[in-house]
């Protein structure tokens, strides 16, 4: 390596333990005003970035401020303080631009930080869905995430195998996000027994089809979460299983 | 120990029907075997998918001696002579580039075990949480589910949103087929694989212009999004479109760079590929062909008519593929487009503000990119470079297009409603999915060392 690679590798280091220095002393400084021990900004640090299971991923907030803004202020901030280090210093591919340059090495060095924190509840959130699906078959998976819509649904299928098309009954109210989930997991699991008409997706999108125009008359009767569901089977159904004391499955005589 | 083995036959089929197409289109030059087997994947994927539409209107029921080997059998022979002619490039995965001292140094390796801690997890969760979300229960696992027990997609016009394209459904039938019963958990896998096999064709771009080091730099940005590796461990089709979308955008860009044809023509079927993933796909056609537009007309080489000739060369395949399955819902009497109103009204105006906050809500302000965004946006600052190399004014023109295109639909269609209402910026996390590779490919190039041959051009 080079005299100049040696000397330029050297400044980057001093850079990077600068850059941590500054948020340890913003973290300090922090804990001081709030009156909170830094063991417990830094926990909070630690369990700000990280959300597993959603499409939309919400920062936690640093007193009341969203924490994205403030790692901005972090970066402008810490960039003031490299810009003197990296006055003067030659790069071929542009101008120096010392403030607008260390702007970036900062952000890059907080990124790698924020994605070390990442990391280590990554592997803690692996390490807690491992120990809760240890020695479990797909089955008991599901039953755990599903609850009765899978279990409920498998016990149909065993007294009723193969293709039918049934009516729900139900006390749910389908038209709500969780009622809609509920019907959408049930149906899946019951498949090929039938009973796919979506309500909410209906009243979003009135052109929603998700019934078979020809299919044939109901078979069956899948009666889940409703009260004293005998009295929904009528005269011309019989109860052939019953699944806790408001599931049951029901077939045309 | 069968799962294994059916679920490796399943997997293997496509990529073997993926090499051997590459090995045809790429006849008279050579691929790595790592790039080589990236873009099999997805071109495999692509081409079974779509044979089992045209079996459906042949009306030849779905096993696996029907789909699978019937194309594999085909490829086999003119792969065999391409191969004989031209051979199978270096087996080095990591060549050593001119500019790469200490190719193994210390940062390389902790790039490495990042990338491998995540793709580890992503393999994991995938692997071993069954379907439960939403989307991946209603939009693909049911109706793969439903094709599979009636060998055909015959009942498509009675499923939820039957206009939607059904690449990864399909794909999910096929792996189903290979495993001969429904399994919740292994269906997922055809998803992980799409973010490994990307991850090298990221890589394998980058390595065109820089070290080892920011090479895996860009792949570890990829990691970097906690909404990106969850969208790798499960069976949303957003994941593959992001395959899609990008693969073509970098090889019309290696197109420009090596002047050979077969890149064109690989990009132009990961385009019509793209178009049968999701119906955003479609859209995307209109940023494909305008950056086709910016890089003939940038060309001095070319003459008017190679100009108008590789133009064609690229609308055809993939417009071929769009329609293939637009003719075939025709055909089948199945709606053709949902949500597909638009609203030129000067009223729609004032939807600015709500759709601006929303895209500032969700780049800076959430957690679904860490700070990616925000970098991207410092990087800008590099104006020189921004000047010197063609590559970086032609991702941030692609960018400012994808922001551009997701802008006008939101202004102008009822999709406005997926955004306007309070914690509903997953939609549009999902939208920017899509693209966001594109934004760590220019993080890269913004920052990086070039090799010496991009230094002087």
């Amino acid at each position: 390596m080079s005299h100049l690679d040696r000397s330029k590798r050297n400044q980057n280091f001093f850079e990077v333990l600068c850059v941590i220095s500054s948020i340890l002393v913003f973290l300090i400084i922090f804990a001081i005003i709030k009156r909170i021990s830094l063991k417990h900004v830094l926990t909070e640090c630690l369990n700000a970035f990280y959300s597993y299971r959603h499409n939309l991923i919400f920062v936690d907030t640093f007193a009341g401020i969203n924490v994205n803004l403030l790692i901005l202020f972090l970066i402008i901030t810490i960039s003031f303080l490299l810009a003197p280090l990296r006055k003067g210093r030659k790069n071929e591919d542009f101008k120096p631009t010392p403030g607008l340059t260390a702007s970036c090495f900062t952000a890059l060095t907080i990124l790698s930080i924020l994605a070390f924190i990442q990391t280590v509840n990554f592997t803690r959130y692996l390490y807690s869905q491992s120990q809760a699906v240890r020695n479990k078959t797909t089955d008991e998976k599901k039953a755990l995430i599903f609850g009765d819509s899978y279990t409920f649904a498998r016990f149909c299928k065993k007294r009723l195998p193969g293709r039918h098309n049934a009516l729900l009954i139900t006390d749910i109210d389908l038209h709500t996000t969780t009622g809609a989930n509920t019907h959408i997991a049930l149906a899946y699991h019951l498949f090929p027994i039938t009973i796919q008409y979506n309500p909410r997706q209906r009243l979003i999108m009135p052109d929603y089809v998700w019934d078979d125009p020809s299919a044939s008359p109901i078979e069956a009767l899948v009666v889940f979460q409703k009260k004293n569901p005998e009295a929904s089977v009528p005269g011309n159904f019989n109860i052939i299983g019953r699944f806790g004391s408001e599931n049951l499955l029901a077939v045309r005589k | 120990m069968s799962t294994v083995f059916n679920t490796s036959i399943a997997m293997f089929i496509p990529l073997g029907i993926g090499l051997s197409l590459i090995l045809i289109i790429f006849r008279k030059s050579r691929l790595g075997p790592s790039l080589s087997l990236a873009l099999a994947y997805g071109l495999g994927l692509g081409v079974l998918t779509l044979w089992m539409v045209f079996l459906t209107i042949v009306d030849i029921p779905f096993t696996v001696m029907t789909t699978g080997l019937p194309i594999l059998a085909a490829m086999f022979t003119p792969a065999y002579i391409c191969r004989k002619k031209t051979g199978l490039g270096t087996l080095l995965f990591i060549k050593q580039m001119p500019n790469d001292k200490r190719p193994l140094d210390l940062i390389v390796l902790l790039l490495l075990a990042y990338v491998t801690f995540y793709m580890m997890y992503v393999f994991w969760t995938a692997l071993n949480i069954p379907v439960h979300v939403w989307d991946e229960i209603e939009r693909v696992a049911f109706k793969a589910k439903i094709f599979y027990t009636q060998r055909s997609i015959m009942q498509l016009k009675y499923l939820p949103h039957p206009s939607y394209p059904v690449l990864i459904e399909l794909a999910v039938t096929w792996l189903t087929l290979n495993l001969q019963s429904w399994n919740d958990q292994v269906i997922k896998i055809i998803i992980p694989f799409f973010f490994l096999f990307y991850s090298i064709i990221h890589f394998s771009f980058l390595k065109n212009f820089t070290n080892t080091r920011w090479a895996l730099g860009g792949v570890a940005l990829l990691a970097v999004s906690p909404l990106l590796i969850h969208h790798a461990t499960m069976l949303y089709v957003d994941l593959p479109l992001m395959f899609y979308n990008c693969s073509a955008i970098i090889l019309l860009l290696i197109w420009d760079m090596r002047k050979e044809d077969s890149y064109l023509f690989l990009a132009s079927l990961f385009a019509g590929l793209a178009s049968f993933t999701k119906v955003e796909g479609a859209f995307y056609f209109i940023i494909y062909f305008i950056l086709l537009i910016f890089l003939l007309s940038d060309n001095t080489t070319y003459p008017l008519k190679k100009k108008v000739r590789s133009f064609v060369k690229f609308a055809i395949p993939c417009l071929t593929i769009f329609l293939f399955f637009f003719l075939y819902k025709a055909h089948a009497e199945i709606t053709l487009v949902e949500r597909a109103g638009y609203d030129f009204s000067l009223e729609n105006l004032n939807r600015l503000p709500v759709i601006i906050e929303a895209f500032i809500r969700n780049l800076f302000l959430s957690g679904n990119w860490s700070i990616v965004w925000l970098i991207l946006i410092l990087s800008i600052v590099h104006i020189e470079r921004i000047i010197k190399i063609k590559q970086v004014r032609l991702l941030l023109l692609c960018l400012l297009l994808y922001f551009g295109i997701l802008f006008v639909i939101f202004l102008m269609t009822p999709i406005y409603y997926w955004i306007s209402y309070d914690k509903a910026y997953g939609v549009l996390a999902r939208l920017i999915l899509h693209f966001y590779p594109i934004s760590a490919l220019l993080i890269i190039l913004l920052n990086c060392p070039l090799s010496a041959k991009n230094a002087t051009s």
